[in-house]
């Protein structure tokens, strides 16, 4: 039996020689290594060998065995890149995946998030009022008084005499101070109403965020501690801020604030006028006769209220040059954010 | 406003470049909003446009903002000549003020032996480069001086004027004016004109009437110089179209001192350019004025509003720079006399603005510096949250639309809709005048715009309010809605596991387990002109109407020109947040396996699932756990006017694992209950 095998050693070496493609290959692999092969017919034949024989001739074998695979693989190097053993079909990892569906939450209510959730974190509460209101709370608390332009028709949508939609979220200080005593750090998003006709700048519906602070000691420097603070966490840790005397009724001293322009870091570009510099909020100490109007002592308490447009701020952030495109809900818009 | 920077500097030599100007205004809350560089005649000049805020009527002129600048500057202010010789002759005009309140003064003076013709150039140019058209030298000068003195004044031809006299009364119903550029007003007495003894001849402090205007043929004029009632002049200038420079400056309030100062250096300029003689004397109509008022200004209070740390020296000095006076006061407090021209400033805030406008707003510092405070998250924000997260995760895009809406929408129902909608009285368009009660329609629109711009399929929600009338005079009940529109997709398989019916139902269903929504839950039936008869429903938590929902009908399909059929839900959110219940509590995990029975039964079709479930679960049956539905067959295997209804039911025990035998009584038990009660038959 060991002259048998020694021969099939020969007769396979030769063989190997002439292999020159994979099935040839794959077919001598059968032929000599397979488990029906010819190698296992002589190991199978093993135990009918006395113990002495049986021992030499296993080794044997099993050299051969693997002096076989060796070549083999060998040969597979030399005649192929690879040798595969058979052909089957091959995964395509390129193809797209399953994407599950994905919607999005609309721009300017992240943008309210993330203005939220920055204020937040300085201990402002999020509180809202009614979009309807009493002309008492649009106008007169916040002392505006009654011959103000903002009163007329042109510039309020009235229900009656005295209902009307509020044109600014500062009605909401009113009705939180009413209710509340010092300290309050607020801040109130929502909806407000003016009658604007709509084209790329205007909507007759636009979205705002109030912001109140009322505590002793709170002075003019802490309204522009807190707002730079803002400034610096939503724009950006470069971002600058000034401001400039302005004039609202509910506030005095009243501030318009100004950040560097993130796009052209203050240089001047078409988004910023060429001035470097964009009003994005307005501020001020909450006037001493709105204090009296909700019935807080202005000797004892200060305090400052700052607003600001959200579509304003969606749209420098990220560069939206139509307010249209908020309210139309196209899904090639929205999926963008 | 425009001006000049040349004219400016005829009044301050603030020794600025215009850029340098610019930014000194803009500083102290005077936008310069434009600047451009122009020729006068053989100079250069600069034109400045500055936004000035609406408290501020006294810097609507060159001389208002020449005392800022020299206040910002802390150069000296130099005032034009108001002095002029005066002829023989007496004015010889009455003038009657029949309405106090609403013109407080009026004064008038009478130039005569003019020569009216074109002004020298350099009146022409100015006026040009600040936006006004040259007339002639009379109207020129009154336009000059206004642009100086942001006092408007009129000059009416004085042998036009009916028994020379001038009469500021309200206009009588029927009369008529005809004005400057020709406009034929129909007057009433809401309307406060200036007449002669027969007619009206101006709309006061709005603009003059053609009939008396000064032209080439004038003599003699009557040069007007007043204050009117601000209200009164924006209502008039709004009424008819009419925004003039002067209506513009009368709505904000001019100086009531100023009034007179303005007609001298009118006066004055008229006679060098015009010629003439003034009337000895003049006539002014006034009503008594009070003492100019005196604010007490605390450096206390000053510095705690400002955190500043400002000396009394420096807050004083500020203010005199800027024509206030200080009247002494005790240590620590000033006693502020407040110019004619500040009619703003009432109260000690309104000096300390002043101070800190001065003093820079950017140079007081900026504190950083504040206590802690913790500001609790409420329980209707973590809902939106949850409930914004999972819809998005679900393929929904958030949409915000109009809550004014066209009076066509409301003909239709939402879940909350009551009573007729709010109206607003003034809308920009008619007929879109409602407040709308539900937000159905508006994502209709919505899905709409999508389609016509080249997405078929979207899935959109809406979360926001509602306004449902309550009785008159009150404030309607803002109620927040959750709109969902859904779609598949892919062309919509028809039967159970496709139907977007009960994909828009199970949306429902899992915001509600997501929320822990207490409270039983209760699917009804629902006849709403919005979905169709079979496919819509109702549903109530806690016995209160929770949400209706469904497939929009055909009806509606058609109405809003829609090429697919979505289906729609609005929810009360406002509910949803009442009921949830986001908290966790742990349970222990079961020690013993359940056992699963799988039951399929065949009912007829009238039978429901929440039937067969309450059947189930009413059995008595030991053990059970958990009914499940997994399938709905009517085919081949299952007679007509049958259905084949399967549904898996998880046994356990808390103490041990059950054996075969006594779960299968069980089953047995339940499958004689639905056998008795509802006539089923096991498949």
């Amino acid at each position: 039996m060991k002259e048998a095998l020694l021969e099939l050693r020969e007769k396979a070496l030769e063989e190997l020689k002439s292999l020159r493609s994979a099935e040839e290959l794959e077919l001598f692999r059968v032929k000599y290594l397979g488990r029906k092969g010819l190698l296992s017919k002589y190991m199978a034949q093993l135990s009918t060998l006395p113990p002495d024989e049986k021992r030499v001739v296993g080794k044997l074998a099993n050299e051969i065995k693997v002096e076989l695979t060796r070549g083999l693989e060998e040969a597979c190097r030399g005649v192929l890149q690879y040798a595969p053993t058979k052909v089957s079909p091959v995964m395509d990892v390129s193809l797209p995946g399953h994407m599950p569906p994905r919607g999005r939450t609309h721009p300017l209510v992240q943008t309210i998030q993330e203005i939220k959730e920055i204020f937040g974190r300085m201990g402002f509460q999020v509180v809202s009022g009614p979009e309807v209101e009493l002309e008492y709370f649009n106008f007169e608390a916040l002392n505006i008084p009654p011959d103000h332009p903002s009163r007329d028709d042109f510039d309020t949508f009235y229900v009656s005499d005295d209902i009307l939609l509020r044109s600014q979220t500062s009605t909401v200080q009113i009705r939180v101070m009413q209710k509340q005593k010092p300290p309050i750090r607020i801040i109130a998003p929502g909806k407000v109403f003016r009658p604007d006709t709509v084209d790329a700048r205007h909507s007759f519906m636009f979205h705002q965020i109030e912001g109140l602070m009322v505590e002793e000691g709170v002075n003019f420097g802490h309204l522009k501690g807190v707002l730079s603070l803002f400034a610096r966490t939503y724009f950006g840790p470069d971002t600058r801020m000034r401001l400039r005397p302005s004039f609202f009724p509910f506030t005095e001293p009243s501030a318009e604030v100004e950040i560097s322009c993130s796009l052209c870091k203050g240089k001047g570009c078409s988004v910023c006028g060429g001035s470097g510099w964009l009003e994005i909020l307005g501020a001020g100490m909450v006037h001493p006769n709105v204090f009296k109007a909700v019935g807080y002592d202005p000797e004892q308490y200060t305090g400052f209220a700052f607003g600001m447009g959200v579509e304003r701020i969606a749209m420098l952030k990220y560069g939206i040059d139509d307010i249209r495109l908020f309210f139309e809900n196209d899904v090639r818009f929205l999926s963008q954010f | 406003m425009k001006i000049t920077y040349n004219w400016l500097k005829e009044y301050c030599d603030f020794g600025l470049p215009p850029e340098g100007l610019a930014e000194v205004l803009t500083g102290a809350g005077f936008v310069v909003a434009g600047m451009r560089a122009i020729r006068l005649g053989r100079n250069g000049d600069h034109v400045i446009e500055i936004e000035v805020t609406s408290n501020r009527p006294d810097c609507l002129g060159v001389i208002g903002i020449a005392r800022e600048v020299a206040a910002l500057t802390r150069k000296p202010l130099k005032f034009p000549p108001v002095r002029y010789n005066t002829g023989k002759k007496a004015v010889e005009v009455k003038v009657t003020v029949e309405e106090p309140e609403l013109c407080p003064r009026y004064t008038a003076r009478v130039i005569r032996g003019i020569k009216v013709g074109p002004s020298p150039a350099w009146l022409q140019q100015r006026l040009e480069a600040v936006g006004l058209r040259p007339i002639n030298n009379v109207v020129d000068v009154t336009n000059y001086v206004l642009m100086e003195w942001s006092q408007p004044l009129h000059a009416f031809d004085l042998d036009r004027l009916d028994s020379k006299e001038i009469v500021v009364r309200r206009a009588l119903s029927g009369e008529r004016l005809v004005t400057i550029d020709g406009a034929k007003l129909d007057l009433n007495p809401e309307v406060l004109v200036i007449a002669d003894a027969a007619r009206p001849v101006a709309l006061a402090g709005v603009m003059g009437g053609r009939d008396t205007e000064v032209d080439e043929g004038t003599c003699n004029i009557l040069l007007e110089s007043a204050r009117f009632r601000p209200a009164t002049v924006r209502r008039m200038a709004r009424r008819f179209g009419l925004k003039t420079e002067s209506s513009y400056r009368f709505e904000r309030g001019v100086d009531i001192e100023g009034v007179e100062l303005a007609s001298r250096r009118a006066t004055a300029l008229i006679l060098e350019l015009a010629g003439g003689e003034a009337a000895k004397d003049t006539v002014d109509v006034r009503i008594k004025v009070g003492a100019r008022c005196n604010v007490p200004l605390r450096l206390a209070r000053l510095n705690a509003i400002l955190g500043t740390n400002l000396e009394e020296g420096v807050v004083s000095n500020t203010l005199c720079r800027l024509g206030f006076e200080i009247k002494g006061g005790k240590r620590g407090v000033l006693e502020v006399n407040v110019p004619s021209f500040r009619g703003d400033v009432t109260q000690e805030i309104d000096l300390i603005e002043e101070v800190a406008r001065v003093y820079g707003y950017n140079n007081i510092p900026t504190n950083t510096a504040l206590p802690i405070h913790v500001s609790p998250i409420g329980k209707q924000e973590r809902v939106e949250e949850r409930v914004r997260g999972l819809l998005a995760g679900w393929g929904f895009f958030e949409a915000v639309t109009y809550s004014i809406v066209e009076d066509s929408e409301t003909s239709r129902a939402g879940l909350l809709t009551g009573g007729r909608p709010l109206r607003i009285r003034n809308p920009i368009r008619a007929g879109e005048d409602c407040l709308r009660q539900t937000l159905l329609g508006n994502l209709l629109r919505a899905k709409r715009h999508n389609q016509d711009y080249g997405t078929p399929r979207v899935r959109l929600y809406e979360l926001s309010k509602v306004y449902l009338p309550e009785e008159e005079q009150k404030l309607p009940v803002e109620k927040t809605c959750l709109g969902l529109l859904y779609e598949e997709d892919l062309t919509v398989v028809e039967g159970y596991a496709k139907d977007p019916f009960y994909a828009l139902r199970g949306l429902l269903e899992g915001l509600l387990s997501a929320l822990g929504a207490k409270g039983d839950i209760c699917w009804e039936g629902l006849a709403n002109p919005f979905f169709t008869r079979e496919k819509s429903c109702k549903a109530s938590l806690g016995g209160e109407p929770l949400a209706i929902l469904g497939e929009v009908s055909k009806e509606i399909v058609k109405t809003y020109d829609l090429r697919s059929t979505p289906c729609l839900a609005e929810i009360d959110f406002d509910l949803l947040v009442e009921k949830a219940d986001m908290t966790s509590t742990f349970q222990r995990l079961p020690l013993y396996p359940p056992i699963d029975r799988d039951i399929a039964i065949v009912v007829d079709e009238g039978v429901t699932w929440a039937e067969i479930e309450s059947c189930v679960r009413g059995a008595g049956a030991k053990f059970l756990e958990k009914v499940e539905f997994f399938d709905l067959y009517r085919g081949k295997q299952v007679p007509p006017g049958k259905k084949s209804v399967a549904f898996r039911i998880h046994f356990r025990a808390p103490d041990r694992t059950l054996t075969g035998e006594e779960v299968d009584r069980a089953r047995e038990v339940i499958i004689s209950e639905l056998t008795r009660r509802l006539g089923a038959t096991v498949r």
